[in-house]
């Protein structure tokens, strides 16, 4: 993509298959609605998104906006009966995203897991699971009461 | 609404005596096992998510579980985080240090401890590259087949810890489905087998859980793997169409029609023109809406009744053309001809397909 911008960010999402269409007319009203070029490529087969967002690091702002966008896309996926990640995982990167398809509950299970393995929380803390710390407001999972609402 | 806190993230305050640590490291691995230097450790300080970047207080390069074990129990008594880290090609900022945090790299750990091509397994240790799974077992026709477009470079541990996936899992399923067993150093500094060498074992699924744990439980060790004996036959086709609907509908119609491609691939137009605009190809249509790169892989005679049914079930949906690239089957057991279009290499990879057509 070098010729075309400096930079591109991936981003890595999953749909049913048979959303495809909904979800690239989507992923294009949305790249409008940023100003950022999306290119799209999958795993069609089984609906692992990875649509490359163009954009230039050098000028200060642009990494934000990506992200945002990024973080819409994922939103999308997510509203079609999607998930966040096919394959590159959470991390750090898509931690705060986490409330988006689980809830409080579903996240307290995987912390319990966790401190079952590790009760110190020595283990690359931080990653994976949101907490107030790393995402503020979005470690409050998204309750049923408020579907709707955006949390951050 | 509940708060969710995980069980460290505490921004630690107290004076940690990282020289002492470091001696305490270096009694084990020895002292250029041990990276300290501010210039050194800058190599260490971001993944693939380059964004984001954060120094490590020390690097440390064990070769052995017994050395990680004791490098864990290290930092356990001290209660410093440690973070594992494989090649660093991980794109969610999972390798990514916190302050004041060790980093564990596997990158020593780099042996292939045994090929038992008779029970289709392998154990290798995490720092291990991808690729080289394949490349110790592909003369005697097996391959393994999880395959990331970062396969050159990313190790099994790393595979392990994000449950990679690649073009060919959609048939062949994700690591979690390749992984048999796992040694593992717990975050106390503790030993542990689960899973084991036959796929049927009672108990929890510890392996399942482990493997797409992103380093959160510990670290893997070792690491047995199914490897798969390579396909009789592979045919790839590449079908063009003017629009993206027609395409993802044949992906549709292809999946229902109850065949299931070794690997089946999308572009749209904009990122057909991304890659004629840098490398000039000039076999990608420009004007094509989408394209498909469908692989079909098996017996001989199944994949000759396959790829004609694909063939046709991308005529109904309007494919405007139709390709057969050639596929140099010795030079990739897997169809590497195939590898998806989403990142620089795998676009390379892409362009070998139109080249040889
Ligand atoms: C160009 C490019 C293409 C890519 N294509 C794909 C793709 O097609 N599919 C895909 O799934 N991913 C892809 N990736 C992402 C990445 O390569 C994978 O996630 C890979 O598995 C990471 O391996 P690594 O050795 O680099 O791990 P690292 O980045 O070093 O670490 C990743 C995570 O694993 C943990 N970890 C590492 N080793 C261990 C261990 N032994 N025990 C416990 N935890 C451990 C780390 O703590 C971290 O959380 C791509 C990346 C790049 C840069």
């Amino acid at each position: 993509m070098g010729k075309i911008s400096p930079d591109y960010y991936v981003q890595d999402g999953v749909i049913p298959r048979t959303k495809l269409q909904y979800v690239l007319r989507e992923i294009e009203a949305l790249s409008q609605k940023h100003g950022y070029r999306v290119a799209n490529v999958f795993h069609a087969g089984d609906g692992n998104l990875h649509p490359l967002i163009l954009f230039d690091n050098a000028i200060p702002g642009q990494l934000e906006q990506v992200e945002a966008l990024g973080g819409d896309i994922l939103k999308l996926c997510v509203a079609v009966g999607g998930s966040i990640s096919g394959e590159h995982g959470i991390g750090a990167d898509k931690r705060c995203y986490m409330p988006e398809m689980f809830t409080a509950t579903d996240l307290e299970t995987m912390v319990w897991v966790r401190q079952a393995f590790d009760p110190k929380g020595l283990a690359n803390p931080e990653k994976m699971i949101p907490t107030p710390r790393t995402c503020g407001e979005a470690a409050r999972a998204k309750t049923q009461d408020f579907p709707g609402v955006e949390q951050f | 609404m509940v708060v969710l806190s995980s069980p460290s993230s505490k921004p630690s305050t107290k004076r940690i005596d990282w020289q002492a640590i470091a001696r305490e490291f270096a009694q084990v691995v020895g002292k250029e096992g041990v990276v300290q230097r501010k210039e050194e450790l800058l190599v260490y300080e971001c993944d693939g998510l380059a964004s984001y970047r954060q120094r490590p207080a020390l690097v440390v390069l064990p070769r052995t579980t017994e050395q990680v074990s004791a490098l864990v129990k290290i930092c356990d008594r001290y209660a410093v985080p440690f973070i594992a880290r494989g090649a660093g090609t991980g794109l969610s900022g999972g390798a990514l240090p916190i302050e004041n945090s060790v980093l564990i790299v596997t990158a020593r750990m780099n042996q292939i401890l045994e090929v038992d091509l008779a029970n289709q397994r392998v154990v290798v240790q995490p720092g291990v590259i991808n690729n080289w799974v394949t490349q110790a077992v592909s003369g005697a026709g097996f391959y393994y087949a999880p395959d990331p477009s970062s396969q050159i470079i990313c190790s099994v541990g790393g595979n392990v810890a994000e449950n990679s996936g690649g073009v060919h899992c959609l048939k062949y399923g994700v690591t979690t489905n390749h992984v048999l067993g796992l040694k593992l150093v717990l975050p106390d500094g503790s030993m542990v087998d689960v899973g084991g060498k036959v796929a049927e074992m009672p108990g929890y699924d510890l392996t399942g859980l482990f493997v797409g744990s992103e380093g959160t439980l510990g670290i893997a060790t070792e690491i047995t793997l199914k490897i798969l004996k390579t396909s009789e036959s592979i045919h790839v086709l590449l079908a063009d169409f003017t629009s993206v609907e027609a395409a993802g509908q044949a992906v549709s119609d292809v999946i229902s029609a109850g065949i299931i491609p070794g690997g089946m691939e999308m572009m749209d137009n904009f990122s057909i023109n991304a890659v004629e605009n840098v490398v000039a190809t000039n076999c990608y249509p420009r004007d094509a809406e989408a394209i498909l790169l469908i692989e079909i892989d098996g017996l001989a005679v199944e994949v000759a009744a396959n790829s004609q049914r694909v063939e046709a079930i991308c005529r109904q949906n309007g494919a405007r053309s139709i390709r057969w690239p050639p596929i140099r089957r010795s030079a990739s057991p897997s169809g590497k001809a195939v590898k998806p279009p989403s990142l620089p290499w795998a676009k390379l990879a892409l362009i070998i397909t139109c080249r040889m057509a």
